[in-house]
Protein backbone atom coordinates (compact mmCIF):
# COMPACT_ATOMS: atom_id res chain seq x y z
CA UNK A 1 0.00 0.00 0.00
CA UNK A 2 2.70 2.42 1.15
CA UNK A 3 5.00 1.13 -1.58
CA UNK A 4 2.36 1.77 -4.23
CA UNK A 5 1.87 5.25 -2.90
CA UNK A 6 5.59 6.12 -2.99
CA UNK A 7 6.01 4.78 -6.53
CA UNK A 8 3.00 6.82 -7.61
CA UNK A 9 4.53 9.87 -5.97
CA UNK A 10 7.82 9.12 -7.71
CA UNK A 11 6.11 8.90 -11.07
CA UNK A 12 4.38 12.15 -10.47
CA UNK A 13 7.62 13.83 -9.45
CA UNK A 14 9.35 12.64 -12.57
CA UNK A 15 6.58 13.92 -14.76
CA UNK A 16 6.85 17.19 -12.94
CA UNK A 17 10.56 17.41 -13.72
CA UNK A 18 9.94 16.66 -17.36
CA UNK A 19 7.32 19.35 -17.58
CA UNK A 20 9.59 21.79 -15.80
CA UNK A 21 12.43 21.06 -18.22
CA UNK A 22 10.16 21.49 -21.21
CA UNK A 23 8.90 24.78 -19.81
CA UNK A 24 12.47 25.87 -19.26
CA UNK A 25 13.27 25.29 -22.94
CA UNK A 26 10.08 27.05 -23.93
CA UNK A 27 11.11 30.04 -21.84
CA UNK A 28 14.53 29.93 -23.39
CA UNK A 29 13.03 30.11 -26.88
CA UNK A 30 10.80 33.00 -25.89
CA UNK A 31 13.69 34.87 -24.30
CA UNK A 32 15.73 34.53 -27.47
CA UNK A 33 12.72 35.76 -29.45
CA UNK A 34 12.59 38.76 -27.11
CA UNK A 35 16.26 39.48 -27.71
CA UNK A 36 15.79 39.17 -31.47
CA UNK A 37 12.85 41.55 -31.38
CA UNK A 38 14.91 43.98 -29.33
CA UNK A 39 17.63 44.02 -31.97
CA UNK A 40 15.09 44.51 -34.77
CA UNK A 41 13.54 47.41 -32.89
CA UNK A 42 16.91 49.08 -32.36
CA UNK A 43 17.78 48.69 -36.05
CA UNK A 44 14.43 50.11 -37.14
CA UNK A 45 14.84 52.99 -34.71
CA UNK A 46 18.27 53.75 -36.13
CA UNK A 47 16.86 53.61 -39.67
CA UNK A 48 14.13 56.00 -38.69
CA UNK A 49 16.52 58.57 -37.23
CA UNK A 50 18.63 58.39 -40.38
CA UNK A 51 15.53 58.94 -42.49
CA UNK A 52 15.03 62.26 -40.66
CA UNK A 53 18.18 63.50 -42.38
CA UNK A 54 16.51 63.23 -45.75
CA UNK A 55 13.53 65.39 -46.72
CA UNK A 56 10.75 64.27 -44.44
CA UNK A 57 8.23 61.80 -45.84
CA UNK A 58 5.54 62.08 -43.20
CA UNK A 59 3.68 58.96 -44.25
CA UNK A 60 6.82 56.84 -44.17
CA UNK A 61 7.75 58.13 -40.71
CA UNK A 62 4.25 57.49 -39.36
CA UNK A 63 4.29 53.98 -40.67
CA UNK A 64 7.78 53.43 -39.21
CA UNK A 65 6.58 54.58 -35.82
CA UNK A 66 3.56 52.30 -36.05
CA UNK A 67 5.82 49.43 -37.07
CA UNK A 68 7.94 49.97 -33.96
CA UNK A 69 4.74 50.12 -31.92
CA UNK A 70 3.71 46.77 -33.40
CA UNK A 71 7.07 45.35 -32.41
CA UNK A 72 6.63 46.75 -28.89
CA UNK A 73 3.22 45.09 -28.71
CA UNK A 74 4.70 41.79 -29.91
CA UNK A 75 7.32 42.22 -27.19
CA UNK A 76 4.58 42.67 -24.63
CA UNK A 77 2.91 39.54 -25.95
CA UNK A 78 6.08 37.58 -25.32
CA UNK A 79 6.49 39.11 -21.84
CA UNK A 80 2.89 38.18 -21.06
CA UNK A 81 3.66 34.69 -22.21
CA UNK A 82 6.71 34.52 -19.94
CA UNK A 83 4.78 35.75 -16.93
CA UNK A 84 1.51 33.90 -17.34
CA UNK A 85 2.67 30.91 -19.35
CA UNK A 86 -0.01 31.48 -21.93
CA UNK A 87 -0.57 33.77 -24.86
CA UNK A 88 -2.91 36.70 -24.49
CA UNK A 89 -5.33 36.67 -27.39
CA UNK A 90 -6.47 40.24 -26.78
CA UNK A 91 -2.92 41.48 -27.25
CA UNK A 92 -2.64 39.50 -30.49
CA UNK A 93 -5.90 41.01 -31.78
CA UNK A 94 -4.69 44.50 -30.86
CA UNK A 95 -1.47 43.91 -32.78
CA UNK A 96 -3.42 42.74 -35.82
CA UNK A 97 -5.63 45.83 -35.70
CA UNK A 98 -2.63 48.15 -35.44
CA UNK A 99 -0.83 46.41 -38.30
CA UNK A 100 -3.91 46.60 -40.52
CA UNK A 101 -4.19 50.32 -39.75
CA UNK A 102 -0.49 50.73 -40.51
CA UNK A 103 -1.08 49.33 -43.98
CA UNK A 104 -3.89 51.83 -44.46
CA UNK A 105 -1.73 54.77 -43.32
CA UNK A 106 1.21 53.60 -45.42
CA UNK A 107 -0.86 53.82 -48.58
CA UNK A 108 -3.20 56.65 -47.66
CA UNK A 109 -6.92 56.18 -47.22
CA UNK A 110 -7.81 58.12 -50.35
CA UNK A 111 -5.58 56.01 -52.57
CA UNK A 112 -7.06 52.68 -51.57
CA UNK A 113 -9.80 51.40 -53.85
CA UNK A 114 -13.35 51.20 -52.59
CA UNK A 115 -13.33 47.38 -52.58
CA UNK A 116 -10.25 47.24 -50.41
CA UNK A 117 -11.57 49.79 -47.95
CA UNK A 118 -14.69 47.67 -47.73
CA UNK A 119 -12.57 44.58 -47.09
CA UNK A 120 -10.48 46.30 -44.42
CA UNK A 121 -13.64 47.54 -42.77
CA UNK A 122 -15.05 44.01 -42.59
CA UNK A 123 -11.74 42.73 -41.32
CA UNK A 124 -11.56 45.35 -38.55
CA UNK A 125 -15.20 44.71 -37.67
CA UNK A 126 -14.50 41.01 -37.30
CA UNK A 127 -11.46 41.69 -35.14
CA UNK A 128 -13.46 44.02 -32.91
CA UNK A 129 -16.19 41.42 -32.72
CA UNK A 130 -13.66 38.84 -31.65
CA UNK A 131 -12.24 41.17 -29.01
CA UNK A 132 -15.69 41.81 -27.61
CA UNK A 133 -16.83 38.22 -27.85
CA UNK A 134 -13.60 36.73 -26.56
CA UNK A 135 -14.56 36.12 -22.94
CA UNK A 136 -17.75 34.54 -24.22
CA UNK A 137 -16.08 32.41 -26.88
CA UNK A 138 -13.28 31.21 -24.66
CA UNK A 139 -15.79 29.21 -22.73
CA UNK A 140 -16.28 27.06 -25.82
CA UNK A 141 -13.06 27.21 -27.76
CA UNK A 142 -9.50 26.51 -26.84
CA UNK A 143 -7.50 29.71 -26.80
CA UNK A 144 -4.80 27.95 -28.74
CA UNK A 145 -6.93 27.74 -31.88
CA UNK A 146 -7.67 31.43 -31.84
CA UNK A 147 -4.06 32.32 -31.26
CA UNK A 148 -3.01 30.05 -34.12
CA UNK A 149 -5.31 31.99 -36.46
CA UNK A 150 -3.87 35.32 -35.39
CA UNK A 151 -0.29 34.22 -35.58
CA UNK A 152 -1.14 32.96 -39.08
CA UNK A 153 -2.65 36.34 -39.94
CA UNK A 154 0.38 38.27 -38.63
CA UNK A 155 2.78 36.05 -40.53
CA UNK A 156 0.48 36.15 -43.54
CA UNK A 157 1.11 39.90 -43.58
CA UNK A 158 4.85 39.38 -43.80
CA UNK A 159 4.54 36.58 -46.33
CA UNK A 160 2.13 38.46 -48.59
CA UNK A 161 5.12 40.69 -49.31
CA UNK A 162 7.06 37.66 -50.54
CA UNK A 163 4.62 36.72 -53.30
CA UNK A 164 5.60 38.27 -56.64
CA UNK A 165 2.45 38.99 -58.60
CA UNK A 166 2.72 41.40 -61.51
CA UNK A 167 1.40 44.93 -61.19
CA UNK A 168 -1.98 44.50 -62.85
CA UNK A 169 -2.98 41.69 -60.45
CA UNK A 170 -2.21 43.46 -57.21
CA UNK A 171 -5.60 45.08 -56.58
CA UNK A 172 -7.57 41.85 -57.05
CA UNK A 173 -5.01 39.80 -55.14
CA UNK A 174 -5.08 42.18 -52.16
CA UNK A 175 -8.85 42.09 -52.06
CA UNK A 176 -8.84 38.29 -52.28
CA UNK A 177 -6.29 38.05 -49.46
CA UNK A 178 -8.12 40.49 -47.22
CA UNK A 179 -11.45 38.81 -47.78
CA UNK A 180 -9.79 35.47 -47.06
CA UNK A 181 -8.62 36.67 -43.66
CA UNK A 182 -12.01 38.08 -42.86
CA UNK A 183 -13.72 34.87 -43.94
CA UNK A 184 -11.60 32.80 -41.57
CA UNK A 185 -12.89 34.95 -38.74
CA UNK A 186 -16.48 35.12 -39.96
CA UNK A 187 -16.72 31.37 -40.54
CA UNK A 188 -15.25 30.61 -37.11
CA UNK A 189 -17.76 32.98 -35.51
CA UNK A 190 -20.72 31.52 -37.42
CA UNK A 191 -19.61 27.99 -36.52
CA UNK A 192 -19.49 28.93 -32.85
CA UNK A 193 -22.93 30.50 -33.15
CA UNK A 194 -24.29 27.41 -34.90
CA UNK A 195 -22.84 25.27 -32.15
CA UNK A 196 -24.56 27.28 -29.46
CA UNK A 197 -27.86 27.18 -31.38
CA UNK A 198 -27.60 23.44 -31.84
CA UNK A 199 -26.78 22.84 -28.20
CA UNK A 200 -29.85 24.81 -27.19
CA UNK A 201 -32.24 23.26 -29.70
CA UNK A 202 -31.18 21.10 -32.65
CA UNK A 203 -34.61 21.42 -34.29
CA UNK A 204 -34.82 25.18 -34.72
CA UNK A 205 -32.88 27.93 -36.49
CA UNK A 206 -33.68 31.60 -35.85
CA UNK A 207 -34.15 33.92 -38.81
CA UNK A 208 -31.08 35.99 -37.79
CA UNK A 209 -28.90 32.98 -38.33
CA UNK A 210 -30.36 32.38 -41.76
CA UNK A 211 -29.75 36.01 -42.74
CA UNK A 212 -26.17 35.80 -41.50
CA UNK A 213 -25.75 32.58 -43.47
CA UNK A 214 -27.04 34.26 -46.60
CA UNK A 215 -24.63 37.14 -46.05
CA UNK A 216 -21.77 34.67 -45.60
CA UNK A 217 -22.79 32.91 -48.82
CA UNK A 218 -22.67 36.21 -50.68
CA UNK A 219 -19.19 36.98 -49.36
CA UNK A 220 -18.01 33.48 -50.28
CA UNK A 221 -19.47 33.99 -53.76
CA UNK A 222 -17.55 37.26 -54.10
CA UNK A 223 -14.39 35.53 -52.88
CA UNK A 224 -14.84 32.73 -55.44
CA UNK A 225 -15.32 35.32 -58.19
CA UNK A 226 -12.12 37.10 -57.19
CA UNK A 227 -10.22 33.81 -57.08
CA UNK A 228 -11.61 32.96 -60.53
CA UNK A 229 -10.38 36.29 -61.84
CA UNK A 230 -6.92 35.63 -60.43
CA UNK A 231 -6.69 32.31 -62.26
CA UNK A 232 -8.72 32.78 -65.43
CA UNK A 233 -8.12 36.43 -66.25
CA UNK A 234 -4.72 37.08 -64.70
CA UNK A 235 -3.45 33.51 -65.09
CA UNK A 236 -1.75 33.31 -61.69
CA UNK A 237 0.06 29.99 -61.21
CA UNK A 238 -0.48 28.98 -64.85
CA UNK A 239 2.70 27.89 -66.59
CA UNK A 240 2.83 30.60 -69.30
CA UNK A 241 2.48 33.43 -66.75
CA UNK A 242 4.95 31.85 -64.31
CA UNK A 243 7.46 31.44 -67.16
CA UNK A 244 6.94 35.03 -68.28
CA UNK A 245 7.55 36.24 -64.72
CA UNK A 246 10.67 34.10 -64.43
CA UNK A 247 12.07 35.35 -67.74
CA UNK A 248 11.42 38.96 -66.77
CA UNK A 249 8.97 39.54 -69.65
CA UNK A 250 6.35 40.36 -67.03
CA UNK A 251 6.79 42.44 -63.90
CA UNK B 1 -11.26 22.02 -81.93
CA UNK B 2 -10.40 23.21 -85.44
CA UNK B 3 -9.37 26.85 -85.20
CA UNK B 4 -10.95 27.79 -88.55
CA UNK B 5 -14.29 26.52 -87.31
CA UNK B 6 -13.91 28.47 -84.08
CA UNK B 7 -13.06 31.55 -86.13
CA UNK B 8 -16.61 31.48 -87.52
CA UNK B 9 -17.69 32.64 -84.08
CA UNK B 10 -14.77 34.99 -83.51
CA UNK B 11 -16.88 38.14 -83.30
CA UNK B 12 -18.67 36.80 -80.24
CA UNK B 13 -15.66 35.43 -78.41
CA UNK B 14 -13.30 37.25 -76.03
CA UNK B 15 -9.54 36.88 -75.67
CA UNK B 16 -10.00 33.72 -73.66
CA UNK B 17 -11.96 32.06 -76.49
CA UNK B 18 -15.28 32.17 -74.66
CA UNK B 19 -18.23 34.57 -74.83
CA UNK B 20 -17.71 35.26 -71.09
CA UNK B 21 -14.57 35.98 -69.04
CA UNK B 22 -14.70 33.18 -66.47
CA UNK B 23 -15.16 29.57 -67.61
CA UNK B 24 -18.17 27.83 -66.04
CA UNK B 25 -16.98 24.23 -66.03
CA UNK B 26 -14.07 24.71 -63.56
CA UNK B 27 -16.50 26.32 -61.12
CA UNK B 28 -19.23 23.71 -61.39
CA UNK B 29 -16.73 20.92 -61.03
CA UNK B 30 -16.01 22.01 -57.48
CA UNK B 31 -19.65 21.38 -56.64
CA UNK B 32 -19.49 17.92 -58.17
CA UNK B 33 -16.34 17.08 -56.23
CA UNK B 34 -17.37 18.69 -52.98
CA UNK B 35 -20.85 17.22 -52.87
CA UNK B 36 -19.63 13.74 -53.80
CA UNK B 37 -16.79 13.75 -51.29
CA UNK B 38 -18.97 15.14 -48.49
CA UNK B 39 -21.66 12.57 -49.37
CA UNK B 40 -19.31 9.61 -49.10
CA UNK B 41 -17.45 11.04 -46.09
CA UNK B 42 -20.62 11.52 -44.08
CA UNK B 43 -21.69 7.97 -44.90
CA UNK B 44 -18.31 6.79 -43.61
CA UNK B 45 -18.78 8.84 -40.44
CA UNK B 46 -22.28 7.34 -40.11
CA UNK B 47 -21.03 3.78 -40.54
CA UNK B 48 -18.24 4.30 -38.02
CA UNK B 49 -20.65 6.04 -35.64
CA UNK B 50 -20.29 3.58 -32.73
CA UNK B 51 -16.57 4.40 -32.57
CA UNK B 52 -17.17 8.14 -32.50
CA UNK B 53 -19.85 8.48 -29.86
CA UNK B 54 -17.33 9.58 -27.23
CA UNK B 55 -16.14 12.46 -29.46
CA UNK B 56 -19.64 13.85 -29.85
CA UNK B 57 -20.26 13.38 -26.15
CA UNK B 58 -17.03 15.16 -25.30
CA UNK B 59 -17.97 18.19 -27.42
CA UNK B 60 -21.57 18.01 -26.24
CA UNK B 61 -22.85 17.69 -29.80
CA UNK B 62 -26.31 16.20 -29.91
CA UNK B 63 -26.49 13.96 -32.94
CA UNK B 64 -28.24 10.84 -34.16
CA UNK B 65 -26.74 8.25 -36.46
CA UNK B 66 -29.47 8.82 -39.04
CA UNK B 67 -28.41 12.49 -39.36
CA UNK B 68 -25.16 11.47 -41.02
CA UNK B 69 -26.90 9.16 -43.47
CA UNK B 70 -29.29 11.98 -44.38
CA UNK B 71 -26.34 14.22 -45.21
CA UNK B 72 -24.75 11.42 -47.26
CA UNK B 73 -27.89 10.80 -49.27
CA UNK B 74 -28.86 14.40 -50.07
CA UNK B 75 -25.31 15.36 -51.01
CA UNK B 76 -25.18 12.40 -53.38
CA UNK B 77 -28.41 13.47 -55.11
CA UNK B 78 -27.18 17.05 -55.41
CA UNK B 79 -23.88 15.83 -56.78
CA UNK B 80 -25.48 13.81 -59.54
CA UNK B 81 -27.83 16.65 -60.51
CA UNK B 82 -25.08 19.27 -60.72
CA UNK B 83 -22.75 16.90 -62.59
CA UNK B 84 -25.02 16.94 -65.66
CA UNK B 85 -24.44 20.69 -65.85
CA UNK B 86 -20.72 20.24 -65.17
CA UNK B 87 -20.37 17.82 -68.08
CA UNK B 88 -22.54 19.97 -70.34
CA UNK B 89 -20.52 23.12 -69.64
CA UNK B 90 -17.33 21.10 -70.03
CA UNK B 91 -18.24 19.92 -73.52
CA UNK B 92 -19.32 23.40 -74.62
CA UNK B 93 -16.04 24.88 -73.42
CA UNK B 94 -14.02 22.04 -74.92
CA UNK B 95 -15.63 22.71 -78.33
CA UNK B 96 -14.31 26.25 -78.16
CA UNK B 97 -10.87 25.33 -76.79
CA UNK B 98 -7.84 26.19 -78.93
CA UNK B 99 -4.82 25.01 -76.93
CA UNK B 100 -1.26 25.37 -78.28
CA UNK B 101 -0.12 22.39 -80.36
CA UNK B 102 3.55 22.48 -79.36
CA UNK B 103 3.18 21.94 -75.60
CA UNK B 104 3.37 18.68 -73.67
CA UNK B 105 1.99 18.32 -70.17
CA UNK B 106 3.86 17.00 -67.13
CA UNK B 107 2.37 13.59 -67.93
CA UNK B 108 3.83 13.69 -71.46
CA UNK B 109 0.43 14.16 -73.13
CA UNK B 110 -0.38 16.69 -75.81
CA UNK B 111 -3.38 18.97 -75.63
CA UNK B 112 -5.71 16.83 -77.79
CA UNK B 113 -4.89 13.63 -75.89
CA UNK B 114 -5.48 15.38 -72.58
CA UNK B 115 -8.80 16.81 -73.80
CA UNK B 116 -10.01 13.46 -75.16
CA UNK B 117 -9.14 11.64 -71.94
CA UNK B 118 -10.69 14.37 -69.83
CA UNK B 119 -13.84 14.38 -71.99
CA UNK B 120 -14.34 10.62 -72.03
CA UNK B 121 -13.45 10.38 -68.35
CA UNK B 122 -16.06 13.03 -67.63
CA UNK B 123 -18.88 11.06 -69.23
CA UNK B 124 -17.64 7.91 -67.51
CA UNK B 125 -17.57 9.67 -64.11
CA UNK B 126 -21.04 11.10 -64.71
CA UNK B 127 -22.30 7.54 -65.23
CA UNK B 128 -20.50 6.38 -62.08
CA UNK B 129 -21.90 9.22 -59.98
CA UNK B 130 -25.47 8.64 -61.18
CA UNK B 131 -25.01 4.91 -60.61
CA UNK B 132 -23.76 5.55 -57.09
CA UNK B 133 -26.77 7.79 -56.40
CA UNK B 134 -29.19 5.10 -57.58
CA UNK B 135 -27.33 2.52 -55.49
CA UNK B 136 -27.45 4.85 -52.47
CA UNK B 137 -31.19 5.38 -52.98
CA UNK B 138 -31.76 1.64 -53.19
CA UNK B 139 -29.85 1.16 -49.93
CA UNK B 140 -31.80 3.94 -48.24
CA UNK B 141 -35.31 2.98 -49.31
CA UNK B 142 -35.18 -0.77 -49.98
CA UNK B 143 -32.13 -2.43 -48.43
CA UNK B 144 -32.43 -0.48 -45.18
CA UNK B 145 -36.14 -1.26 -44.80
CA UNK B 146 -35.83 -5.04 -44.94
CA UNK B 147 -37.72 -6.68 -42.10
CA UNK B 148 -34.86 -8.95 -40.98
CA UNK B 149 -32.11 -6.30 -41.02
CA UNK B 150 -30.40 -6.20 -37.62
CA UNK B 151 -28.51 -2.88 -37.53
CA UNK B 152 -29.39 0.75 -38.12
CA UNK B 153 -26.45 1.05 -40.52
CA UNK B 154 -27.93 2.47 -43.71
CA UNK B 155 -25.14 1.83 -46.23
CA UNK B 156 -23.10 -1.16 -47.27
CA UNK B 157 -19.35 -1.31 -46.78
CA UNK B 158 -18.80 -2.09 -50.47
CA UNK B 159 -20.55 1.18 -51.35
CA UNK B 160 -18.07 3.13 -49.26
CA UNK B 161 -15.11 1.39 -50.90
CA UNK B 162 -16.59 2.09 -54.34
CA UNK B 163 -16.97 5.74 -53.28
CA UNK B 164 -13.32 5.97 -52.24
CA UNK B 165 -12.21 4.31 -55.51
CA UNK B 166 -14.25 6.85 -57.49
CA UNK B 167 -12.66 9.68 -55.54
CA UNK B 168 -9.28 8.34 -56.66
CA UNK B 169 -10.42 8.31 -60.31
CA UNK B 170 -11.71 11.86 -59.81
CA UNK B 171 -8.31 12.90 -58.53
CA UNK B 172 -6.54 11.64 -61.66
CA UNK B 173 -9.26 13.01 -63.90
CA UNK B 174 -9.14 16.37 -62.15
CA UNK B 175 -5.38 16.53 -62.61
CA UNK B 176 -5.91 16.19 -66.37
CA UNK B 177 -8.37 19.07 -66.25
CA UNK B 178 -5.99 21.15 -64.16
CA UNK B 179 -3.26 20.53 -66.72
CA UNK B 180 -5.55 21.83 -69.45
CA UNK B 181 -5.95 25.01 -67.44
CA UNK B 182 -2.47 25.62 -66.04
CA UNK B 183 -0.15 24.05 -68.60
CA UNK B 184 -2.06 24.51 -71.86
CA UNK B 185 -3.72 27.71 -70.66
CA UNK B 186 -7.09 26.81 -72.19
CA UNK B 187 -9.56 29.72 -71.90
CA UNK B 188 -7.11 31.74 -69.83
CA UNK B 189 -7.09 35.43 -70.74
CA UNK B 190 -3.58 36.16 -69.50
CA UNK B 191 -2.07 33.09 -71.19
CA UNK B 192 -3.71 33.92 -74.52
CA UNK B 193 -2.51 37.51 -74.32
CA UNK B 194 1.02 36.31 -73.58
CA UNK B 195 0.85 33.99 -76.57
CA UNK B 196 -0.11 37.01 -78.69
CA UNK B 197 2.99 38.73 -77.31
CA UNK B 198 1.15 41.45 -75.39
CA UNK B 199 2.12 43.11 -72.13
CA UNK B 200 -0.33 42.06 -69.42
CA UNK B 201 0.25 45.16 -67.30
CA UNK B 202 -1.10 47.41 -70.05
CA UNK B 203 -3.80 45.18 -71.57
CA UNK B 204 -5.34 43.94 -68.30
CA UNK B 205 -5.57 47.34 -66.59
Amino acid sequence: MLKGLTSKLNNWLQRNTIVRNLEFFQDFIIISLCLGLFCVMLIRLGDMFFSFLHPLDLRQVTSDILFILILVELFRLLIDHLQQQRTSVTAAVEITIVSALREVILRGVLEISRDQIFGIAIFLLVLTGIMVALPWISRFLEQVTTIAIFVAVIFGQFEAGLARPYDAVKAVLNMHTLLGWSLSGIIAAITAWRYVLRTRNPEKLPIHYMVAGLFLTLIVGLQVYLGDELVWVYGLHTVPVVEALKNGILR
Amino acid sequence: MNSELIDQLSTQLGTNGLPYTIPIHPNLVHFTLGLFIIGVTFDIVGVLFPLEIWVFKYFAITVKRANFFDVGWYNMIASSIITFFTVGAGFYEMLLAAPPTDVKSAWGLQAMQTMIWHGIGGVFLLALIVGMTIWRGWQRYIWDKQAYKQTDREVQWIYLFAGIAIMFIMFIHGTLGAQLATEFGVHNTADNLLRLGQDLNTTLK
